[in-house]
């Protein structure tokens, strides 16, 4: 008689506010339940979080074998809780994963735009990916500003709200959709274009492995969009595939984060 | 009626085509529907035999059932249901905000009953709400401004759907504004002021819609409202209460 595995499954996207279990773990649940159909002998208790610091707590009492997690915080625990890059999210809609500065068209350009600003972002909690990997250390000084809607920090510098901080730090493809925004697009450039940057990881934590095998769950995984099903619990998700590892660019992420690239 | 509609999740959902929410062709009447699986977009024919009048309370009459069924296959297929009946109504008169807007409330009650449609009902609902409010924005106590609003309000910004709680914030104080008397529009301006972290204002809002009467067509819906509002205040969540039209 084949034992089912019942293992749990992480999945992180910092600063998302839609992304938590409540809102977003029926559909994840679906994705899991189309991989464990594919792999054939393990179930996957999925949980959505948005925090790194509650992925950490959860990484420690429900010790999963796997995850989603951000590049940021694959390099911030990647000694720590034993990880493992298995396989680079390629998104839909997405062609190359950038983060822009957006500033005030009346500011400078460049990273000298930042210079003494305050930096709206979603990614607060990743501040050392942000500086070093995003930024490429290339700004002293920085403050970061928590925020969970990077449109309205847009309004904000827009209308000179009084607490508006002084730059916007969001994802280039959702730049490029609000910069055609008759309302912000006008007076609002990207002062900063990030390199094309290290997507979302599926991750093994080593340590919690148990009798979970590795090569089923990369090629269940990287074969989804080669059926209807998958392709459709896929699109639940928005992920186009799941593709190998583009190491020498995790490799200059990991470099950048450590600060060794200077 | 109320219709529940929970959009919490629609836009980390599913992306199952409602253009393939079909009447078959060879089912006289409306008196069944089917689900394909295709993706491709039918334009339906104008529908010849029936009246927009119909079509309108038949919509309606579905929401209403989709809304308040316990069972979730009555809920879906009544969703379906007022989807023709509304596609039907629009493709017949244009024109009019009945058909755009029944089209986008049974669009989201059918997500809400099968999150597999989340996705693809977000992309349904915007237009026809956007159309909706072109057309009259006042129908329905400013139906379209509220519910495109907690649209915006209630999906991720994009790339991955089309959250904008700012401009959700702009539509629920222009509902307000036209109908500064009706309860269950201040519930949803009080969610857009408390996540625009604007709590003492979303107070002020909740306490609103406690306090004003009902409307004399709208006292079923008035408790619920009431409920909400309670719960809201208390610190509350949406999804205790969460609904709307």
């Amino acid at each position: 008689m084949n034992l089912m595995l019942l293992v749990a499954f992480l999945f992180l996207k910092t600063g998302e506010k839609f992304a938590t279990q409540e809102m977003a773990g029926q559909t994840v649940g679906e994705f899991t339940a189309c991989v464990a159909k594919a792999i054939g002998d393990a179930t996957f208790e999925p949980c959505v979080l948005n925090s790194p610091l509650k992925a950490v707590e959860f990484c420690t009492t429900k010790k999963p074998p796997l995850g989603i997690v951000t590049p940021g915080f694959y390099l911030a625990y990647q000694k720590a809780l034993d990880i493992e890059p298995l396989l680079e999210v390629r998104r839909q809609e997405v062609p190359a994963e950038r983060y822009v500065v957006v500033v005030k068209k009346t500011a400078g350009d460049g990273l000298d735009a930042l210079r003494g600003r305050v930096l709206a972002t979603t990614l607060s909690a990743e501040e050392r990916y942000i500086t070093g990997v995003i930024l490429q250390d290339k700004v002293t000084e920085l403050r970061l500003k928590a925020v969970t809607d990077i449109e309205g920090a847009l309004f904000d510098l827009v209308e000179g709200a009084k607490d508006a901080a002084g730059a916007v730090l969001m994802e280039e493809t959702a730049w490029q959709i609000m910069e055609k925004d008759p309302e912000l697009g006008p007076t609002l450039k990207a002062a900063y274009r990030s390199e094309e940057l290290t997507g979302a990881l599926v991750v093994a934590f080593r340590g919690n492995a148990g009798k979970l095998d590795w090569c089923k769950v990369k090629g269940a995984l990287t074969s989804m969009n080669k059926s209807a099903e998958g392709r459709q619990a896929l699109g639940n998700i928005r992920v186009e595939a799941f593709e190998p590892v583009n190491e020498p660019r995790l490799k200059k992420a990991q470099e950048s984060f450590l600060g060794k690239e200077k | 009626m109320r219709i529940a509609l929970c959009l919490f999740t629609l836009a980390l959902c599913g992306c199952k085509s409602i253009s393939s929410v079909r009447a078959p062709e060879a089912l006289a009447g409306n008196r069944g529907y089917l689900y394909g699986k295709s993706t491709v977009v039918p334009t339906p024919a104008p529908p010849a035999a029936k009246d927009f009048g119909s079509l309108i309370q038949a919509a309606q009459a579905a929401a209403s059932v989709a809304e308040q069924d316990s069972q979730p296959d009555k809920r879906r297929e009544a969703a379906k249901r007022g989807i023709i009946a509304a596609r039907d109504a629009r493709a017949m008169q244009p024109d009019r905000v009945e058909g755009h807007y029944w089209y986008a409330i049974n669009v989201g009650l059918l997500a809400d009953v099968d999150r597999s449609y989340g996705l693809a009902a977000v992309a349904e609902m915007e237009p026809a709400l956007k159309r909706a409010g072109e057309i009259d924005e006042r129908y329905d106590y400013a139906g379209p401004l509220r519910v495109l609003g907690i649209l915006l309000l209630r999906t991720p910004a994009p790339p991955v759907s089309i959250g904008s709680p700012r401009r959700g914030l702009r539509l629920l104080q222009r509902a307000v504004e036209l109908f500064p008397d009706y309860p269950e529009n201040y519930l949803y301006l009080g969610e857009a002021l408390r996540e625009a972290g604007r709590a003492d204002e979303a107070k002020t809002a909740w306490q609103k819609a406690l306090a004003l009467p009902a409307p004399a067509d709208r006292k079923l819906e008035a408790k619920r409202w009431q409920q909400q509002a309670t719960h809201l205040l208390a610190g509350g969540r949406d999804g205790a209460g969460g609904s709307s039209r």
